[in-house]
């Protein structure tokens, strides 16, 4: 995975960025940001909160870094720091007493609007259009399972983070992680079948 | 065999994390076990669309700027900044008069100067003050009036010196006269006395008189009430005496017709028997 070709690199910026090289710190920031916008975004499938806890992130990680001793175990130290805020971010949003039924349109259906106009660009609009669709129902799936499982998925499947690392960072044992894993593949799966979403979907959108 | 892969072991199968001999097992159990299979292949199809779920685009990525300044002022910056905000605060209080107060009377803020009410002490200082200053004003009047009369009476003395010396023959007549004039003056005091004393007594003895009047006038009530009370106690045991009598002779009555009747009957018996 993509990360692993850059585990060398992130380890000498981080050396470079404890030393206090900007340059260095900067690097390490655009080289993970990606990712940990994508890992919060897919957790609360909204923009302005996985920015939020995407920035608070970065911000502890430039205070923390000095206190991270052992820099091969970066990975999981800051995805524990993500889904740290991930939790503080749900545990606000239910704290925050909002009327259910004032949500008014989010970013995230102008983005869809948008990018549902600008499909006449493309050869087959159908094809583009049925595209997005599958990606709206894969993050809705996502957002249906239980927090701990809908976090587990996400490292493992769009992170591509060891077991051995996702126990490291959520605390617990690598045994609930697999247990976890299963409950949460097998509730996917029940959906994706209730969705009629299945491999000839795909197949036709491809 | 009845072994059967784990919840555990199959996660690890799925994602390739398990060691070769538990992998050889389980690929063992995939080919003796169809339906196993299946289930496996669901799993697989399951994490194959969920990876249809691109990255989003991020907006570019935050940039940490290099501390600017050195970090000592960093540090102290706030300090600064409160101790400025209070120095602002003061300096418009000292223009615009405001003033904050507090004390024994509790917190007191405002513009210009407090008016605060005076405590007890303050309260006594003055009012020893004010004594003072009258006690000082009357000695100086009775001084002065001292000072007037020893004036007025040397005066006096002077003049009758004066005119001892100069009329010694009109001196014998008024000699009387003064004497005269000395006796009328202690009569009219000796009757002021008289009158004073007098009015003084009738006063004390309104008084004493009043507590008299008002206490004999108690007594009397009490008393009056207290031979009411016994009349009346009388009255019922009169009246309780009656009933009893009357009860009685009721009673005798009664039991003088029956002892008649019992008489009566003993006759008709001896007459029976007799004529039996």
């Amino acid at each position: 995975m993509k990360e692993i070709t850059l585990m060398p690199q992130t380890s000498f910026l981080i050396a470079a960025a404890k030393d206090g090289d900007p340059v260095a710190l900067n690097q390490l920031v655009r080289l993970w940001y990606k990712r940990i916008y994508n890992f919060a975004y897919k957790y609360f499938t909204d923009h302005d909160l996985a920015m939020e806890v995407t920035q608070k992130t970065f911000i502890s990680m430039n205070k923390n870094l000095s206190s991270l001793k052992d820099e091969s175990s970066f990975k999981s130290w800051i995805y524990r720091i993500a889904s740290n805020y991930c939790h503080e971010e749900v545990r606000r949003q239910k704290r925050k007493w909002v009327f259910p039924f004032m949500k008014v349109q989010g970013k995230e259906d102008q983005d869809f609007i948008q990018n549902t106009e600008s499909t006449f660009r493309e050869s087959n609009p159908d094809k583009e259009f049925a595209q997005l669709e599958l990606k709206e129902l894969l993050k809705k799936a996502l957002s249906k399972l239980p927090e701990e499982q809908r976090m587990v998925v996400i490292m493992k499947e769009y992170e591509g983070l060891k077991i051995r690392e996702i126990a490291e960072v959520m605390e617990i044992s690598e045994n609930t992680v697999k247990s976890r894993l299963y409950y949460a593949l097998g509730s996917l799966k029940k959906l994706l079948e209730q969705w009629n979403i299945n491999k000839e979907t795909i197949h036709y959108e491809l | 065999m009845s072994y059967k892969p784990t919840q555990e072991e199959i996660i690890d199968y799925l994602y390739g994390e398990l060691d070769e001999s538990k992998k050889a097992q389980i690929d063992q159990y995939i080919k003796e076990h169809p339906e196993f299979k299946s289930e496996l292949e669901d799993l697989e199809g399951t994490r194959m669309l969920m990876g249809q779920l691109e990255d989003e685009e991020v907006p570019s990525p935050m940039t940490f700027m290099p501390a600017q300044g050195n970090s000592e002022w960093l540090y102290w910056r706030k300090y600064v900044a409160i101790a400025a905000s209070f120095l602002l605060l003061f300096t418009f209080g000292k223009i615009s008069g405001f003033s904050i107060n507090y004390g024994e009377e509790g917190f007191q803020a405002g513009f210009g100067t407090i008016e605060q009410g005076l405590n007890a002490d303050e309260v006594q200082e003055i009012l020893q003050a004010d004594r003072e200053a009258l006690i000082s004003f009357m000695m100086d009047n009775i001084e002065s009036v001292q000072d007037s009369l020893g004036y007025e009476i040397n005066t006096i003395q002077a003049s009758f010196e004066h005119r001892m010396n100069a009329q010694p023959e009109t001196l014998q007549i008024s000699d009387a006269v003064v004497d005269k004039l000395l006796d009328q003056q202690k009569q009219d005091l000796m009757d002021q006395m008289a009158e004073l004393s007098e009015s003084l007594t009738d006063n004390y003895r309104d008084i004493f008189k009043g507590l008299y009047d008002s206490f004999s006038e108690d007594i009397t009530t009490q008393r009056h009430d207290d031979l009411r009370n016994i009349q009346a106690a009388f009255t019922t045991l009169e009246n309780a005496t009656k009933s009893d009598q009357e009860k009685i002779e009721e009673a005798l009555f009664n039991l003088s017709q029956e002892v008649n009747a019992l008489v009566a009957q003993n006759n008709n018996n001896n007459n029976n028997n007799n004529n039996n």
